[in-house]
């Protein structure tokens, strides 16, 4: 029988389960699409130093301009399930702001819309 | 009362600032053939995002999704989402919700996945485009975009014709 690995031994580091960062909660209390974009708003900016590891990333992340809730899963290296947890409850407590996808907005991407990203398509 | 100047009329341009995200979703045969289809349209690296598995045990065995962000204009993303046809049902149904469509690179369509009425094409990633990868990024784009603009062209008609036209597929799939 082999032996259990130690843990010190991990060159990840020290390891927790994903639900150690969000508190025990495993689900968001808001419907995130992959594509819903997030910015940093002025208090988020200013609490950034004081929320822990993955937040402050979050919030640094978003500062600048808007990233999309997978590209912040990504470059945060957490499950996209993770990430939304986080996510809604950044923006329950004010330091984020979401904007939803064009579909979670309206129900249905609009044809003046699809016609931007075809002539954006086109000039790529 | 105080005059109006010119410049009072001008707003600073904020990165980012309103900005509308659209997604299309890609079903590759491979990984090969996804970064083949992805890689030359995006002018940064590709990105992947981990999603879960299962809608009942959160946070277990998460699949990669690799993902192309494509900044069609100030205000407007196109998020291009791919995983191959192995990936479970949850996640291609977490990649087709709200898209605008389907892109299935590779040789055939694969079976059994639900489209729930989302138009799809269908990109042959033979040849150069699958071939091109990180190497020759921007000689393949022509050949790379064309289905995505195949589809958004057919999700137009779409939305504009009642009787919705039928999905492109070549002579050898039908």
């Amino acid at each position: 029988m082999s032996s259990p690995v130690d843990p010190r031994q991990d060159p990840r580091g020290h390891l927790v389960r994903p639900y150690a960062m969000t508190a025990g909660r495993t689900e968001a209390r808001r419907d995130l699409a992959l594509e819903s974009m997030v910015r940093s708003t002025r208090k988020g900016v200013r609490a950034a130093p004081a929320v822990g590891r993955d937040r402050r990333i979050i919030l640094d992340l978003c500062t600048d301009g808007y990233q999309s809730v997978a590209e912040i899963a990504a470059q945060l290296g957490r499950p996209l399930g993770v990430t939304r947890v986080l996510l809604s409850e950044l923006a329950e407590m004010g330091l984020v702001d979401i904007e939803e996808s064009a579909h979670m907005a309206g129900g249905e991407v609009s044809v003046a819309l699809l016609e931007r990203v075809l002539s954006g398509l086109h000039k790529l | 009362m105080g005059s109006i100047s010119c410049d009072d009329a001008l707003v600073p341009v904020v990165p980012g600032g309103g900005v509308t995200a659209v997604k299309i979703a890609v079903l590759a045969e491979s990984d090969h053939a996804l970064r083949g289809l992805l890689e030359p349209l995006s002018d940064r690296p590709i990105m992947t995002v981990r999603v879960d598995r299962y809608h009942d045990v959160r946070f277990d065995d998460p699949v990669p999704v690799r993902f192309a962000r494509l900044d069609l204009d100030q205000s407007l993303l196109l998020y291009l989402f791919g995983v191959t046809r192995s990936a479970p049902v949850q996640v291609v149904d977490e990649l087709l919700s709200g898209a605008v469509g389907v892109v299935f690179a590779g040789s055939a369509r694969p079976e059994g996945i639900d489209l729930h009425g989302l138009p799809a094409v269908h990109a042959p990633t033979h040849g150069r485009v699958c071939s091109l990868g990180v190497v020759d990024r921007g000689a393949g784009v022509g050949r790379a975009k064309y289905p995505f603009t195949s589809l958004v062209q057919q999700a137009i008609a779409r939305r504009r014709n009642v009787y919705p036209c039928t999905p492109y597929f070549p002579r050898r799939l039908r």
